[in-house]
Parts: C-alpha cells; structure tokens; sequence
C-alpha cells in the first residue's frame, strides 16, 4: 500500500492541480460553447515552438526563447479567437475552432516537415506524461495555475458575464473584445503549461467532462464547480488507483474512468429527471444490459491462433518457424510429427532456421539427417559449416569421410579446414594428414598454421623440423619434408591408439 | 440562368475529377539512367555510409532519413518518392523497421526498385536476428515479428549488411562488379580490424575471430590460444564495460550490447510504442538501485522526460545519443559513430556513482 502512495503521489497531486484550474475553466469553455479551443490552443503553442526552431533556435538549448516563441503564438491564436467570435453566431465559432485547430496541425507538420528531424521534438510538446512529473514540474505548473486562477478570480463577474450571458455583457461591458481576449490568452498558458506535463488527452479530458457532469446536476456556478471538482477528485482517485494496480498507462486509464463518470451521471441525471424513475430506470438497466451483451458477445469471435508446429515449420516465417523449433526442443514427444519436414527445410530454410535445425539433429542423434547435414558442410555460409561439421563429429558416422574430404578439397576457411582434418582423423581415416599439410603450407593466419602444426605434432608424434616462429626457408623444407614422408607411407599409414598415426604393423 | 451556374458549378469538380483519373496511371515511367555514376538511394544513413564505402566513386548515395529522427516514422513526403523515382539502386534495413519505405518505393513510380526487382535491397537479409517473439500477437505491443531490426549496431552484421549492398550494386551495375567486391573486402578488413585490432586480424583472420564472437566464445577461444591480451580495437575499449548493466529507452541496443560485453537490464519503454504504467516505472527506479546502473542511454528522438525523471531520482546519467550516421552534428561514418557510442559510454560508467 505505501509503495502505492509513493508511486503515485506526485502524478496525483497533479491530477488535482489540474482538476482545480480546468474544471473551473471547463465550465467556462463549454458554455461558451467552444470545446475544442483547448486543443487549439496546445496546437498553436506548438506551431510556435516550431516555429522558434525553424528559425534556428534549439529546443534544448534555448528553451526561454521558444516558449517566447510559443507564447507570442498563444496571443495571436487568443487574437484569432476573439476576432472571429460574431455576434449573431451566422458560423458557428466552434467550426472556426476546429479550422483553427485543423490549420494549425497542418503548418506544425509542414514546418517540421522542412526541419526533417523536428517532428519528434514537436509531437513531444504535446506528449507529456503525469508518470514522469517532479517536485519541480508541479511547483512551477502550480505557480501558473495559481496566477490564472488569481487573475479570474479578481475579474470574476466580466468572465462569468460574457460566458453565461454574452447578451447582457455586450451591453453592460465596454471593451468586450478585450475581456474575450484575456480569456483567451489566460486559459492558452494554462492549456499549455497543463499540456506540458499532462499531454493533451489528458488535459482535454480534465478540461470538458466533469464540467459537463457537472452541468448535468446543477444550474449555478457554485454547486457546479463543487460537483465539477468532486468528480474530478474521486475520478483522479480511481484512475491512479486503476493503473497502478491493473499495470495500465495513468494517462489513458484515468481518461477511460472520465469516460465511465460520464456515462454513471448520464444515465443517473436521466433517471433522477424523468417523470416516471422507475420506468426510466428500466431503461438504463436494459440499455446497460444490451451493451454488456455486446461487448460480451464481441469476445466470442477471438480468433483462435493454430500454433500447430508442423503448419508453422512447413509454412511459416523465419520467426515463426524458431518458434516451432524451440517449442519442439521443449516437447521431444513432438520430434516424430516434425522429423519429415525436418529435410526440406536444411536444404532450404534461412540461415538462422538451418543452425537451429543442426543443434536439434545434433541433440537427437539425428543419424537418419547425414546426408544433408553433409551437403551444409559445403554451405555458403561459414557459420552453417561450422555447424555442420561439430554436428558431424557429434554423430560420429563412419559414413561421414568421403563428404568430410569432399568438403575439405573446396574449404576457403582455414580453421573449417583444419576441423575438417581433425575429424577426418578421429573417425579413423589417415588422409586427414595432408590437409592438415595443407594449411601448414598455405594458411594466410598465423594462428591457423598454429592450430594445424599443434595437431601435426600430436598425430604425428615424431620430431619434424619445423619451427613455429623459425626460419620460413627452413620451416617450408621441412613441409617438403613431411609430404615427402607421406607420400612414402601414405599407404601404410594407420590411425593408432590415442590418434597417432603410423606404419600399420 | 440560375440553373446552368448551379449545374456547371456542379460539374466542375466532377471534370477535375475525371481529368485526375485519367492522367494518373500515366505517372512518369523510370528512365534508363543516363548517368555514368549508379545512383543509390537509402533509407538510414549507416546504409548510406556502407553503399558510399562499398560503391566508392562509381556512386552517388543519398539518405531519405535524418540520424536525429526515429526511423520506425519518417513521414513518405513527395520529395523522398522524387528521389526514389530517379535511383537505380534502393536500399533498405528490412525487418519491418522502415515501414515507410514501402510507401515510398510505391510512390516513386520506379519499377526498377519495387519488390523483388535487381535494384532492391534488403540489407538485413540474411543476418541471425535476436529477440525472435515467442508468441506472434499484437499483445506484446509493435513488436517486430522477424526479430529485433536494430542490427546495424553490431559491427560484425555491418560485414554482412555490405555484402548485401555490394551484390545489390554488382546486379545494377555488372561491368564494375569487381571493383564492388574489392571494395566490399576492403571495408570488411576495416570492419574487423576496427573490432578486434589489427595485429589480431593479422595474426588470427577476420572471419574465425567472428565466428568466435558469434558464438560468444571470443574470450574464451583467445584465451586458449595465448593471444587474449593481443586483442584490440573497439573490443579492447570495451573491456571495461564488460558485464555492465545499462538502462535504455528502447530495446534497440540488443546488438551493440550483445557486441561490446553489456547488459540492458531494463527498458523505460516497457512495450514498444506503449506508455509505461506506474509499476513498471517503479521497476525502472529500482533496477536502477539494486543493480548500480549508471547509464541512462537513450535516442536523440525520443522524449526526455522519462529519462530526466530516472536521473533526477536515482544519479544515474541521463545519455543521449544518436544510433545512425548522418549529416550534420552527428557522426559522419559509421566507425565514427561506434566510436562516439563507446566513448559516450565509458564516460558515463567512469563517473562515481552518485547513487540514491
């Protein structure tokens, strides 16, 4: 429980802030009948930043100069607000917020567009998640909140006028325009500094539904921001709780309990206003009942996923086929369903699919797979013929030394050739010994000359004149002198006890 | 009279329409290039650095995507499809990162570059991914369903990447192909020489040294060989990172830290494309804590509020870097880029941890 309060005790404290300025404002906003202006507001703000940015200032760098910048454009989009708000409503001024709101998106993409990498910085402005909000996020977003709020708190009586009754105030109110315009420009820098560690959903939430659940119940300003912040309150409450304890993102969570307040005080101020409760209370069990349904219903047609392993492996993508191969590594009772398609698919599969198959063939003994496992040590791939050849020597097939030969005669890869050598030699084969030669000979890495001269010296068990760092003149006359042996004895040549290799007795 | 204004108002939009639709099929057809040079075009900027290194003079690179963007989201405006129309060669990560660049391709009216035509390439093709998804759904969040795309981070895949561009250039352009692949060994000498050392490459070969890496067994190998401390390069630089716990913001550093000895204990982003929940931010704190993560690495594209709340809660250092090659500010060529990342990171970690 107190891991609960201390995860959640920043982000809730600034639901409530925001609870506190926008359910007041909401009440504002939506009366004026202007819902979306919020939205528009974050969206001009934005377009300044990116503006500031797109004449060269950096986000990071210069933050005071682009909220200048976000500010200016917050006045201007105030300005536009309250030039366009006519009298006699011929359009109707939320249309023009919406264009407003719709214009503004446009040109921030449009600028972006030529800043190239601008976009993401800008889509951040309005991003901002209460998850992530400090001690010092919350006292400056208060201090604005506290400022707006003293600012209509002092000019309480023109706000309210012009917003409930425009009539009354175009005639008792002398500069009309300039009170709209101060309206608007002080919920701008509340939308704005709200959006900055809310994001917008958020604050368009805050800002519209628990005024309107408000304004469901109650006719005077007063009981309707006390129901407005109650709701708000509770609503925050359960939201934080919700997303903590269910693991969801805060933000939309607490959205979607809006989103459920509404639909509670809908359906209760319908039944609390009709003339007859219980009928209408009827109503709203049956309308709830036939959502459920519909809801419930909709999850009967969850699509069942076939995980059959042997559809996956014959058809499926390289992931899905890892899949399947992993999940036979788990189950062996299903190595017999998959063993047929197991062939196709090392001649054919991606890389990633046919090592994985080699480490499967390997771990079952997968005699039955030699002769393909054979074609993959001539593979394109050098990791694949690594593979296949420590597959090889696992299953260790007699069956195996004409292939291994065969692969060594074409090896570009020095040390593949040399593990094709070792092998030749531990199934029991002496004509290991001259490819081994071979690398000692031609090998371009040192340490590959290493690698077949330790073996050398351990088959051969006899002294040769060779020399690790010696005389390259002396070393390459001994070579000449280990393949004039071999070329003497290679018909005798046994491989003895413990992998020497001599003259059979 | 009313009536023929309303009417041909009417119809005007109509005629529009009608002339639209028929002049549309009719988009310019892709022109033989006339150039001498084969043009080459990119999504990422790592992609453009490997066809400039591989293609040398005989081409003329272009990147649609800028390094300080998130290239998962790179906006298909008319001027990337203008360039793609006149390319000979596009080239493209693959592995669902770009999903753009199919809009772009289609766009660009250039058939020489649609799918599965010579000048297309899939410069993930090929290559071993990580973090295939163990269960194919949409739950675990935009997950890549063919593994992890973030490839280009481990130098080793870059060999692989540059061999799939180079027989991209070899397709459209067959009178050079010698030259390309010249080229192409070259740039993968560097590559491994920049990794491992030179005295190494010398003394061991590039491709077991990788192969060695590959299966995780460098150390291991080296060791048994007497040659551990003649390793080198970028590997060398490592070393004091090996076993290093950091925190990312994205899983896109699997492949550099699979590389260079790392471990991304945990990612902010707990499912890619989601916004974390509150528990989950509370695991980041304390996996930070417990573990002494330092390092708070993080794209230049992505937010920072996350990682300005981690720093501020626990002393671990916020860094921000880019994860592409590119134009301005940013590194200019690939081994520039790794360079900056590794010293970016061994900055970080030789901090004295300030720890809460």
């Amino acid at each position: 429980m107190s891991a609960f309060l201390h995860s959640m005790a920043w982000p809730f404290v600034a639901c409530l802030l925001l609870a506190g300025i926008l359910v007041y404002l909401g009440i504002h906003v939506i009366s004026r009948k202007v819902i979306f202006v919020d939205l528009a507001l974050a969206q001009i703000a934005a377009l300044g930043s990116v503006w500031g940015v797109l004449l060269g200032w950096d986000l990071e760098g210069d933050p005071w100069t682009i909220k200048a910048f976000s500010l200016a454009f917050t006045f201007v989009g105030a300005a536009v607000f309250t030039m366009t708000r006519t009298r006699d409503e011929r359009v109707p001024h939320e249309a023009l917020i919406g264009i407003t709101y719709a214009v503004a998106l446009g040109a921030t993409i449009l600028c972006s567009a030529h800043l190239a990498h601008g976009a993401e910085e800008v889509s951040e402005l309005l991003a901002g998640s209460i998850l992530w909000v400090r001690a010092g996020d919350i006292a400056a977003t208060a201090l604005v909140f506290a400022v707006v709020g003293a600012f209509h708190w002092a000019f309480r009586r023109q706000f309210f006028l012009i917003s409930l009754d425009p009539e009354r105030a175009a005639a008792e109110l002398s500069s009309l325009r300039l009170w709209d315009f101060l309206f608007y420009v002080s919920l701008g820098f509340a939308v704005t500094s709200a959006v900055a560690i809310a994001g917008v959903l958020l604050v368009f939430s805050y800002l519209v539904i628990p005024a309107v659940v408000a304004m469901l119940f109650a006719e005077r300003i007063g009981p309707r921001l006390a129901l407005g912040w109650t709701a708000g309150t509770i609503v925050s409450a359960v939201g934080c709780s919700l997303s903590y304890f269910q693991d969801l993102p805060s933000g939309p969570t607490i959205v979607a309990c809006f989103g459920a307040s509404l639909v509670v005080a809908g359906a209760a101020s319908y039944v609390v206003r009709a003339a007859e409760r219980g009928r209408a209370s009827l109503r709203v069990t049956v309308g709830a009942l036939a959502l459920a349904l519909l809801f419930g219903g909709s999850s009967l047609l969850r699509k069942h996923d076939s995980h059959d392993v042997e559809h996956l492996l014959a058809a499926g993508t390289k992931a899905e086929r890892m899949m399947a191969l992993a999940q036979v590594e788990a189950e062996p009772e299903l190595w017999p369903r998959v063993e047929p398609l197991v062939r196709p698919m090392l001649r054919e599969a991606e890389t990633q699919v046919r090592v994985r198959l080699l480490d499967l063939v390997e771990s079952r003994g997968g005699a039955s797979f030699l002769p393909e496992v054979h074609a993959l040590l001539q593979d394109a791939d050098d990791s694949v013929r690594d593979r296949a050849l420590r597959c090889v020597r696992a299953i260790g097939s007699p069956e195996s030394i004409g292939p291994l030969l065969a692969a060594a005669a074409r090896e570009e890869d020095e040390y593949i050739a040399v593990e094709l050598a070792e092998t030749v030699l531990e199934l029991g084969d002496v004509r290991g010994i001259p490819l081994l030669i071979d690398v000692l000979e031609t090998g371009q890495a040192a340490q590959a000359r290493r690698d077949a001269w330790e073996h050398l010296k351990a088959h051969l068990a006899q002294d040769v004149l060779y020399h690790e760092e010696g005389d390259s003149h002396e070393n390459a006359q001994a070579i000449a002198e280990l393949r004039a042996w071999w070329r003497t004895h290679e018909h005798e040549l046994v491989v003895g006890e413990r992998g020497v290799v001599r003259v059979a007795r | 009279m009313r009536n023929v204004t309303t009417t041909a108002l009417a119809l005007f939009p109509a005629l529009v329409l009608a002339l639209a639709l028929a002049v549309a099929p009719l988009r310019a057809v892709a022109q033989e290039p006339a150039a001498p040079k084969v043009a080459v075009v990119t999504t990422l900027g790592v992609l453009a650095d490997i066809a400039r290194e591989v293609g040398g003079e005989r081409v003329v690179v272009e990147a649609l995507a800028d390094p300080r963007q998130d290239p998962h989201y790179v906006q298909p405006r008319p001027t990337l499809m203008r360039k793609a129309h006149d390319a000979d060669l596009f080239v493209e990560l693959g592995l669902q990162l770009e999903l753009w660049a199919g809009k772009v391709i289609e766009g660009s009216g250039n058939p020489g570059i649609q799918s599965g035509q010579p000048g297309r390439v899939v410069a993930s093709a090929g290559i071993s991914t990580l973090e295939l998804p163990r269960e194919l759904s949409r739950e675990w969040g935009d997950v890549h369903p063919f593994g992890n795309p973030h490839v280009w981070l481990d130098p080793l895949n870059v060999k692989d990447m540059a061999a799939n561009v180079a027989a991209g250039l070899a397709r459209v352009d067959a009178r050079h192909k010698d030259e390309y692949e010249e080229r192409l060994k070259a740039f993968q000498q560097r590559l491994d020489e920049a990794l491992f050392g030179e005295a190494l490459v010398q003394e061991v070969g590039g491709k077991m040294l990788a192969r060695q890496a590959r299966r995780g067994r460098l150390v291991e190998w080296l060791e048994s060989k007497g040659l551990a401390d003649r390793l080198g390069g970028w590997l060398a630089r490592a070393a004091p990172l090996a076993g290093r716990p950091i925190v990312t913001y994205h899983k896109s550093w699997i492949y550099f830290a699979e590389r260079f000895g790392l471990e991304t204990a945990i990612e902010i982003e707990e499912k890619p494309g989601i916004s974390p929940s509150a528990r989950h931010r509370d695991a980041v704190v304390e996996t930070i804590r417990q573990r002494g993560v330092k390092t708070i690495l993080q794209e230049v594209f992505y937010d920072r509020g996350a990682g300005d709340y981690l720093a501020e809660e626990t002393g671990a250092r916020l860094v921000i870097v880019p994860l592409d090659v590119g134009s301005e500010g940013s590194a200019q060529s690939y081994f520039e880029l790794i360079d900056g990342l590794l010293d970016e990171l061994l900055a970080s970690e030789a901090t004295a941890e300030r720890g809460r």
